[in-house]
């Protein structure tokens, strides 16, 4: 099958934007993965996490 | 070579990427302090302290009462203790002067010791400007540090005005139920009434709520055993029964704070809760003598108590 000639100039293009974004993305998520319990809204906290930071501080048995 | 400036442009932003994840990773990119003249009249924020924590001894401005520090005497420290040193002043002038503390603040270059900083001023300051905290507390852009406020707020006013210090607790964010386990803690040293009818009131307002109402009974139990393991007990006797071992293990705790081995002996006189009381006294070891921890969850007679004592002390 022949690649039209202007999908291969802009080929390079699109895998460079689409890298970026997934880049950007992917640290996105480690960001929010790597902040403190205490950074996030109570909603985004699931709660057996929230029960043993709780439990690990003697707030809890 | 027409794809020369593409590979030259993907290079770049691949070396550019690279640099800025290593300076982050490394804590090369601090924030300055903010210029005096760009602080807000309301600020931002900072935590409490952990129960019983005293002074850092040889710190600047604190065990001295003493000595005064001033403005330029901070300036005119070194680099390393700088921080620390603003952080004192905005302590030592909070009551007197709030937004002269917040000034103080905004000195601190370390951004989490200058929320610390403005978390402080507030603690300091609503015993005498109710409104002023809450502004300062609300102004506090970052969540954890704006919860911390709250919390300190919160604590500040559990002797004199209980049910505004556990109001404070629903604005402190993913602090909310330590700001009641502690603040119901306080209030059950000066009034025992008092906390024990907020953890009741808990039963039926968050009926749906298990953490909240476990962690209620839980906070007057540590906190009176810190100061008589006995008065706890008593005090654990008028808990809902299904919190009773929750508040058990609570008293052992703060028990274990004081004196592991007293909390032992106290706990063997508590009938069918002596092992809740001993759960709590191993967990709080866990943190200083995992071993003999271990050793007091293997103890346990209770098969439920004994698992769970064992799954946190081996986590």
């Amino acid at each position: 099958m022949k690649v039209p000639a202007s999908l291969r100039r802009r080929l390079p293009w699109a895998v460079l934007v689409v890298a970026l974004a997934g880049g950007a993305a992917g640290w996105y998520w480690q960001h929010q993965h790597e902040r403190g319990l205490a950074d996030r809204p109570m909603a985004d906290i699931p709660k057996a996490e929230y029960e043993k930071w709780m439990q690990d501080l003697g707030y809890v048995d | 070579m027409r794809s020369a400036p593409f590979t030259i442009l993907v290079i770049a932003v691949f070396v550019v990427l690279l640099g800025l994840q290593l300076a982050l990773a490394h804590g090369w990119v601090r924030s300055a302090p903010a210029p005096l003249a760009a602080l807000p009249s309301e600020a931002m924020a900072i935590p409490p302290k952990p129960a019983g924590q005293k002074p850092a001894a040889g710190a600047p401005g604190e065990g001295d009462g003493d000595r005064r520090l001033t403005f330029e005497a901070c300036a005119g420290m070194a680099a390393a203790v700088q921080d620390v040193c603003w952080q004192a002043l905005a302590r030592q002038q909070a009551e007197a002067d709030a937004q002269g503390a917040l000034i103080v603040c905004s000195q601190v270059v370390d951004a989490e010791l200058r929320l610390e900083c403005v978390d402080d001023v507030a603690e300091a300051t609503t015993l005498t400007d109710r409104s002023g905290a809450e502004q300062i507390c609300a102004g506090v852009q970052d969540r954890k540090w704006r919860g911390q406020c709250w919390f300190g707020v919160g604590l500040a006013w559990a002797e004199t005005d209980p049910d505004y210090a556990l109001s404070r607790c629903d604005h402190a964010e993913a602090f909310e139920r330590f700001c009641r386990h502690d603040v119901v803690g306080e209030v059950s040293l000066v009034d025992l009434d008092a906390g024990v009818a907020f953890c009741t009131r808990g039963e039926t307002e968050h009926a749906d709520d298990e953490l909240t109402r476990k962690t209620c009974w839980h906070g007057i139990a540590k906190y009176l055993a810190r100061r008589d393991a006995q008065e706890a007990a008593a005090a654990c006797g008028r808990a809902t029964e299904r919190w009773r071992g929750t508040c058990f293990h609570g008293l052992g705790w703060g028990a274990s704070e004081r004196d592991p081995d007293a909390a032992l002996d106290a706990c063997h006189g508590f009938g069918a809760y002596a092992d809740y009381c001993t759960q709590g006294v191993a967990h709080e070891l866990k943190r200083v003598d995992p071993t003999r921890a271990q050793a007091l969850c293997e103890a346990i007679r209770t098969p439920a108590v004994r698992t769970r004592c064992l799954e946190f002390v081996g986590r």
